[in-house]
């Protein structure tokens, strides 16, 4: 599996105002915890050197019992230094992830088995797997789930948050670099937990409204094309959306324009013609365990289906 | 026992035995046994991961692979090898001959094997649970995991957990009933007090997960509706449940160990424990705080900012108690004069280890870190700290350490050395690269993944960790069966240790002691080898006399009792928080209820205590009781007659456990209930034969029965109160 053109998660990268908040107070926290650490491993190998017996001791030494003022001290300074990091918690908690209010979103994230669908209510667009967000704006993200447990993990961007059928949930993202940011399931969610990623990219207002405008429009390919056909006739239009076409499926992935998209099947290979084909010619291959029936294609069937969805841009 | 301990079948002595020496080894054979298959799961994972994209796995064998790792090592591996030591070593160091209830004890064990089979047996019926081993729903549900491996795990958990809450008792009243002279609470060795507050853990605990599987089980299988948000139940409840005992379990698996460290450091320093009453104390204050902290694992699910802070406030206090006791240890050493035998070894490493394990688990009481590395490999490196470098390390130390008296030989030095440094590379190779897998993005549970910078590298300095502790495990089984061969003979006390244990032969005869020591302290055997100083003049233990020892059936009823109820209260509150969510389908279940038909055969119910206590009351004043005990039984007989009555109707008007939400909990809580009042019919009948046939105990037993009776009354009550009078 490649993956050219993505950002990779770094260590503590801080690419908004939620990811820098929580990398700054990891930084304090893990200073402060290492340190602790520190302490108690140089008092632990100090003991094996200086207390270790000699050779052939057999006196007994010097019997202690306890202390009650060191009791107090490695009580009290404990509790000091976890009262400071309560504080940064609870700091921390309120400017990460500070509560939803009863504003509309800005996205809808659904997870569901094994890919994301995203919606952006107050333009009407519906999209899957990858998505933009304007640098520099504070996002509010509702998140769903269709099925099961999921959880939406971009952590260049922002901490994750579940989602639970039924138990609606929230994130919010200021972006402050653009890029591109990979996203994972962190909640397992079945047999194929381990591909499901999306795509945010991050770019200027401009750039983004001009995305969302492309987004809005509907597909227009030619809809006399083989490929069209097929697509009705053999069903995959009662799971997949086309906007604009007669297909108005929603348990797949949204196609209207999949051809824009980088990556297939949930970020698992890149989108070119030849993995289209792979992908219709044998899901399993790539995906095994993934609602996407086989439907024994002929080769013929494939091109014909391939070059329809090449043209979904 | 004498015809059963001289019989010349090997298989007889150990399959009929009732001696907590030899349970006890039975359930450290058994622990190992699935330690070594938990352990293939683990290097069949690490070998997935070897490399992005692998095939060695398809995802649905390895699902089932770290659903079973999990389970496997949790609930067949450290919790037994913990009860196994405790069942040892437990009566030993208060100076009893057995355990308080031998043959529950022996039951105990073998319903640990039997779960364990149970659960493996799965792989050959349609496949192993492959949800996780905390089964998180609606993941569980049958439309998304279709085969009966849930069912499985449902079913090998409840049978486990019923041997575990039979020990946790048995612990319980074996500690207050069975203490030699001299050896009050206060004197009680450290194991033995971590495992006696341990018990109350486990009785306290289990039952909260038994309801939740039981729910799991009638949602699964009946189609009912309590986690199923499709069908209108809570997954958030589920996680609220799973967790009320997942936390505290793991204060079960942590607790002992920090018991066998407290042994170990002090023999080998040769220096009594530092501070004995602030471990003690800290021990209490863990487990009173282990049940309010559960909601640390719910973070990311969206509860609130003003629910996350209590919860990471309770976490974070909880590290308090255990810092105390890291502290205590390292005191131990101070100006000991320290023996690195093997054991000792073990017991150094796990104070690193551990403080790593638990350093980290602070990092997760800060809410906004924990939003970034829950669910990915941060916190697989957390768990296998505080559980493999934590629990399992003590656990080594111990086997070093107690091996010598089980068996009488000494296990090798040699090989114990191999064993140790493999083990600590190993470990450290393996998990340290995790915490940094976490950090730069790797989800957990992934069967594979993508080709990122940096994470095969680091994948693979995990398997080849992995591969070590291969090895180790290895040399430490070579060393097991070579060391009972040919080990040097140990004799009484090879370690010249100071608790009572080492006061006997190893291994001990089949009554313990053939003459227990003057015990005025916490190290009898110290004062005896220094006269000129014993702990008395340095520290006061108290009066030999104090400590009372109690009464063994009324504690053992109340203790049960006790577990029980935690059970009732799950399922009570399993129905409260369902019937607030409101349904048509559930207001019509609601109004086919009959509460004054209901409230007669409560009157019935609460009648035959009155019986009941009428029966003991004529026993006590010389008279048989046998007619009061007969009418309550026929009182308790009617009762249930009525319940059938009621459900026959319901089922009639078509409302069954999967019409509502109120119909779900409703049959499950009275059905949970009728179910006890059978058990308590069937109890008070056996009292009955052993007074007609007047064979000894009897008396004793009703008067743990009626307890029993008294209390399934009192839960009807508020049972009746909530479900049928409240609206």
């Amino acid at each position: 599996m490649d993956c050219a053109g993505y950002n990779q998660p770094m260590l503590l990268a801080s690419n908004s105002i939620q990811a820098a908040e929580v990398n700054t107070l990891f930084i304090w926290v893990t200073a402060t915890c290492g340190s602790i650490f520190l302490i108690i491993g140089i008092g632990v190998i100090f003991c094996t050197r200086r207390f270790a017996a000699k050779p052939g001791e057999t006196e007994e030494p010097h019997q202690t019992y306890g202390d009650r003022r060191l009791e107090w001290i490695w009580t009290i300074i404990p509790c000091l230094i976890l009262i400071a990091l309560g504080i940064a918690t609870v700091r921390g908690m309120t400017r990460v992830l500070p509560e939803r209010g009863t504003g509309k979103p800005d996205l809808i994230v659904t997870g569901h088995q094994w890919w994301w669908s995203i919606e952006y209510p107050e333009h009407g667009v519906i999209t899957a797997n990858e998505f933009l967000i304007p640098v520099g704006k504070k996002t509010l993200i509702d998140l769903e789930s269709a099925d099961v447990i999921h959880s939406f993990w971009p952590p260049d961007l922002c901490p994750k948050q579940d989602m639970i059928p039924g138990h609606p949930s929230h994130l919010w993202i200021e972006p402050t670099k653009t890029g591109t940011y990979i996203g994972v399931c962190a909640e397992f969610c079945g047999t194929q937990h381990a591909n499901m990623r999306f795509e945010i990219r991050v770019v200027p207002q401009a750039e983004f409204d001009q995305w969302i405008a492309e987004q809005k429009k509907p597909a227009s390919p030619s809809t006399t094309s083989k490929g069209a056909e097929l697509f009705n006739s053999l069903a995959c239009a009662d799971c997949h959306r086309i906007n604009g076409t007669s297909a108005a499926g929603v348990t797949a992935p949204d196609l209207t324009h999949f051809a824009s998209r980088s990556r297939l099947a949930s970020g698992t290979i890149p989108n070119t013609r030849e993995n289209i084909e792979r992908w219709l010619r044998d899901p399993d291959s790539i995906k095994p365990g993934s609602h996407m029936p086989d439907y024994k294609l002929s080769e013929e069937d494939i091109t014909a289906l391939t070059d329809y969805l090449s043209t979904l841009k | 026992m004498d015809a059963l301990t001289q019989s010349p079948s090997f298989l007889y002595r150990w399959t009929a035995t009732l001696d907590h020496k030899k349970i006890g080894i039975l359930y450290l054979w058994t622990s190992l046994f699935f330690f070594g298959i938990g352990g293939m799961e683990a290097m069949l994972i690490r070998i997935q991961l070897a490399v992005p994209g692998n095939t060695l796995l398809s995802p649905e064998a390895y699902n089932q692979i770290f659903t079973m790792h999990g389970t496997t090592m949790i609930f067949l591996v450290v919790m037994p090898v913990l009860i196994g030591f405790a069942n040892y070593f437990v009566p030993l160091m208060i100076g009893a001959r057995d355990m308080a209830f031998p043959r529950l004890n022996a039951m105990s064990y073998w319903l640990f094997l039997f779960g364990g089979l149970l659960l493996h047996f799965s792989f050959f019926a349609g496949g192993a649970p492959a949800a996780g081993w905390f089964s998180y729903a609606p993941l569980t549900d049958t439309s998304f995991s279709s085969s009966q491996g849930v069912d499985y795990w449902v079913l090998s958990l409840l049978v486990l957990g019923i041997g575990s809450v039979s020990t946790g008792i048995n612990i319980i009243v074996t500690v207050l009933t069975l203490r030699a002279e001299g050896m009050t609470m206060r004197r009680l060795p450290l194991f033995a007090w971590m495992f006696f507050i341990n018990a109350f853990l486990i009785v306290l605990a289990m039952p909260v997960l038994n309801a939740s599987i039981v729910m799991l089980l009638i949602d699964r299988q009946l189609d009912a509706h309590f986690f199923f948000p499709s069908k209108g139940g809570s997954a958030v409840v589920w996680q609220h449940f799973f967790w009320m005992f997942g936390h505290p379990e793991v204060y079960i698996m942590a607790l002992p160990a920090f018991g066998m460290i407290s042994e170990i450091i002090p023999v080998f320093s040769r220096k009594p424990i530092f501070g004995y009453t602030f471990i003690a104390g800290s021990t209490v204050a863990i487990a009173l705080l282990s049940f309010g902290v559960w909601a640390h694992h719910m973070f990311a699910t969206g509860l609130g900012t003003s629910f996350n802070v209590v919860f990471a406030f309770g976490s974070m206090l909880i590290a308090i108690p255990t810092g105390i006791k890291i502290f205590n240890w390292i005191a131990t050493m101070w100006g000991g004069s320290i023996r690195f035998c093997t054991s000792m070894c073990f017991a150094t490493a796990f104070l690193v280890e551990f403080v790593i394990g638990g350093l980290s688990g602070v990092m997760f009481a800060v809410v906004p870190i924990d939003w970034q590395v829950t669910d990915s490999y941060f916190v697989v490196a957390h768990i296998h700290y505080v559980l493999f470098g934590g629990t399992l390390f003590a656990v080594f130390g111990a086997l070093y350490y107690w091996f010598p008296k089980m068996s009488g030989r000494m296990l090798s030095e040699k090989l114990g050395k191999w064993h140790f440094w493999l083990t600590v590379i190993g470990f450290n190779m393996t998990f340290l690269v995790q915490h940094v897998l976490g950090l730069i993005g790797m989800p957990r549970r992934v069967y594979t993944y993508a080709d990122n910078p940096g994470w095969a590298l680091l994948n693979q300095i995990s398997t080849l960790g992995a591969f070590l502790m291969f090895a180790s495990a290895i040399v430490l089984i070579w060393n097991l069966f070579r060391s009972l061969k040919y080990g040097k003979p140990a004799g009484d006390n090879p370690w010249q240790a100071w608790t009572l244990e080492w006061a006997t032969s190893s291994p001990p005869p089949p009554e313990n002691f053939l003459r227990l020591p003057p015990i005025n302290g916490r190290r009898p055997l110290w004062d005896l080898a220094n006269p000129d100083r014993p702990d008395s003049n340095f520290i006061n233990t108290g009066t030999s006399e104090e400590s009372p020892r109690l009464a063994k059936p009324r504690l053992t009823a109340a203790l049960f009792i006790a577990s029980e109820t935690i059970f009732f209260i799950a399922l009570i509150v399993a129905f409260l928080v369902f019937t607030f969510k409101k349904d048509t389908a559930g207001e019509f279940a609601q109004s086919s209820l009959d509460p004054m038909r209901t409230g007669i055969f409560t009157a019935i119910l609460v009648l035959s205590s009155f019986t009941l206590w009428l029966a003991e009351r004529g026993m006590k004043r010389g008279a048989s009781g046998k007619g009061w005990l007969a009418a309550t039984i026929v009182l308790g007989a009617i009762f249930l007659g009525g319940q059938a009555v009621e459900y026959i109707g319901l089922l009639n008007n078509e409302v069954t456990i999967n019409s509502s939400l109120f119909a779900t909990s409703f049959f499950t809580l009275t059905g949970f209930h009728a179910f006890h009042v059978f058990l308590g019919l069937v109890a008070l009948g056996v009292c009955g034969f052993l007074l007609i046939r007047k064979k000894p105990g009897g008396h004793a037993a009703l008067g743990g029965v009626s307890l029993y009776w008294h209390f399934v009354d009192i839960v009807w009550l508020v049972v009746f109160a909530i479900v049928y009078l409240k609206p």
